[in-house]
């Protein structure tokens, strides 16, 4: 029996920024208010609820669910949270996924936000997304895997500096077309300003780290029936796949003979199960997202997921690969680099450009990638323990 | 009235207990070995990631090793991790097999180390916890 299709109906996205007089609910609300303006829908035809929060600590607020159904208004119905750190956005994506397409709902409501900001501390609540017994106990967290990756990179594969950098600068420049960002109307940042950019953790540079942001970002999704309703222009789920990877980095080099830093087992089983469903290769995806809070690891997820060569992603995105009219144009929102890194909504925020590409809707923005029928995501959970990826594909 | 300091409302305080536990881990490299597929595996698991056998024997990994991989020295460490900058952070290889990525304890500092240089186990404080006891743990230094 042919599995159902589920598509993707509506979006909706705060502008993310730090924002000092709104709360996680004020986020909350406008996301999903557009979201459902956006599927032209209320929120009493939602049937059930998913919120990813991925850093519920920086405010302090656990059971979000709880407070987020009514603060929405989706109360007496319930919401569920699902936190799966970075990845957040895309775990409750698939878990709204399951259930359109287990006949239990269809139309699900799927959002997600985090204020970072709130915490004047938040570089070391995210810290609880390591191993907090063996990696944060030790005063290490996300400097040594960005640190350790870059370097065994340009050692193995002879990656220069300067190709790395390239990665936050393309995806400044369409940052500076997001009106979503607070980058947006700026003027493109070089790569001669990249480059003089201090260490943060070397090889790791400061313009390659994200900044702590506020924001949410809410998807509806639906069977194909009620899409087809709907709108004109769905885009369908064509799958999601979950993948792991040992957290601690001895585990990961142990379990590989070196390799594991870079050959990440669980995204490219994931990405492989999503090319096999989807019917199609790595060659056939128009558009990417993948994870960039620390864009020294984008190019290792470029490569992992199969858009590029073992090798190859500094060199490819240095020659303008990722970029409009490359080979597959990459994070055209800015990315969590540039438009911020609120946890629970980053996932989404990919999921968000993704549609907004298949629909042709980022024409408005001069951002459009032409003619994209075919969109990938890949959201990283913690240092690659938990991998998310998916495959979107343009209705019509 | 006798006066009585203010307290301080905070959510979460952690139990002593809590480093405790993980004692023999933090103290003494001690992990396990699978002895169905012979994998060595540290920190100690109660399944085998490789064959998922529950045939696993604690052992106390070497104290000593080498270096495998070594990035530039950190200067932006986590908070209540500052006392001793810069930070270098590397990847070891115990001599008996299994891999660590640990902080690397040598002051004054080497002016350059390379990858392949030896080190040994140095047991050191990790943090203070936020209800006032100190965490203790591996860290490792140059071998001269």
């Amino acid at each position: 029996m042919a599995e159902k299709k589920v598509a993707i109906v509506g979006i909706g996205q705060t502008l993310h920024d730090v924002h000092p007089t709104r709360s996680w609910r004020s986020l909350l609300n406008e996301a999903v208010n557009k979201a459902l303006t956006d599927a032209k829908i209320t929120i009493d035809d939602v049937k059930a609820g998913y919120i990813s929060m991925g850093s519920p600590e920086q405010h302090g607020q656990e059971h979000v669910a709880g407070m987020a159904s009514w603060e929405i208004g989706m109360w007496p119905k319930g919401m569920i949270h699902c936190e799966d750190a970075c990845a957040s956005g895309t775990a409750a994506l698939r878990a709204g996924w399951f259930t359109v397409l287990s006949g239990k709902a269809d139309i699900v409501l799927v959002a997600g936000v985090d204020k970072n900001t709130d915490n004047i501390n938040g570089w070391e609540a995210i810290g609880a997304h390591t191993d907090v017994e063996w990696e944060y106990t030790f005063g290490l967290a996300w400097g040594p895997l960005m640190a350790l990756l870059k370097k065994l990179h340009m050692q193995r594969y002879g990656s220069t500096d300067e190709q790395w950098l390239m990665y936050p600068v393309v995806t400044h420049e369409y940052a500076t077309k997001n009106p979503n960002c607070n980058q947006y109307g700026k003027k493109p940042m070089t790569l001669e300003e990249a480059k003089a950019s201090p260490y943060l953790f070397g090889p790791a540079h400061m313009v390659e780290l994200c900044p702590f942001t506020d924001g949410a970002c809410a998807v509806v999704i639906a069977t194909e029936e009620v899409a087809r309703e709907l709108t004109k222009k769905p885009v369908f789920i064509e799958h999601i796949a979950v993948g792991s990877d040992p957290q601690l980095l001895g585990n990961r080099w142990q379990w590989s003979d070196e390799g594991g830093l870079l050959e990440w087992r669980g995204e490219i089983e994931a990405a492989n199960e999503c090319y096999s469903k989807a019917g199609i290769k790595a060659d056939d995806i128009d558009v990417v997202t993948v994870h960039d809070s620390g864009t020294c690891v984008s190019p290792v997820h470029l490569e992992n997921i199969g858009i590029f060569k073992r090798g190859e992603a500094p060199k490819k995105i240095f020659e303008g690969e990722t970029r409009i009219g490359g080979k597959c144009p990459c994070s055209t929102h800015g990315g969590m680099r540039w438009l911020g890194h609120p946890i629970g909504a980053s996932g989404l925020n990919m999921v968000h450009e993704l549609t907004l590409q298949l629909r042709g809707d980022a024409e408005k923005d001069k951002r459009q990638v032409p003619n994209a029928e075919f969109g990938m995501f890949s959201n990283e959970g913690s240092n690659g323990a938990s991998m998310i990826v998916g495959i979107l594909k343009r209705g019509g | 009235m006798p006066s009585v300091p203010e307290k301080i409302c905070r959510m979460m305080l952690h139990s002593t207990v809590k480093a405790w536990r993980e004692r023999d881990g933090r103290y003494r490299l001690q992990g396990v070995v699978c002895k169905d597929c012979g994998k060595k595996i540290f920190p100690a698991v109660q399944i085998c990631p490789y064959c998922h056998s529950k045939n696993l024997e604690k052992t106390e990994f070497a104290s000593t090793g080498k270096i495998v991989l070594s990035p530039e020295p950190l200067w932006y460490p986590l908070t209540g991790f500052q006392e001793l900058l810069p930070q270098y952070t590397v990847m070891i290889e115990l001599d008996d097999g299994p891999f660590v990525c640990a902080e690397l304890v040598h002051y004054p500092p080497p002016a350059e180390f390379k990858e392949g240089t030896r080190v040994e186990m140095a047991f050191r404080k990790l943090k203070r916890e936020d209800i006032g006891n100190y965490v203790y743990g591996f860290k490792f230094r140059i071998v001269e």
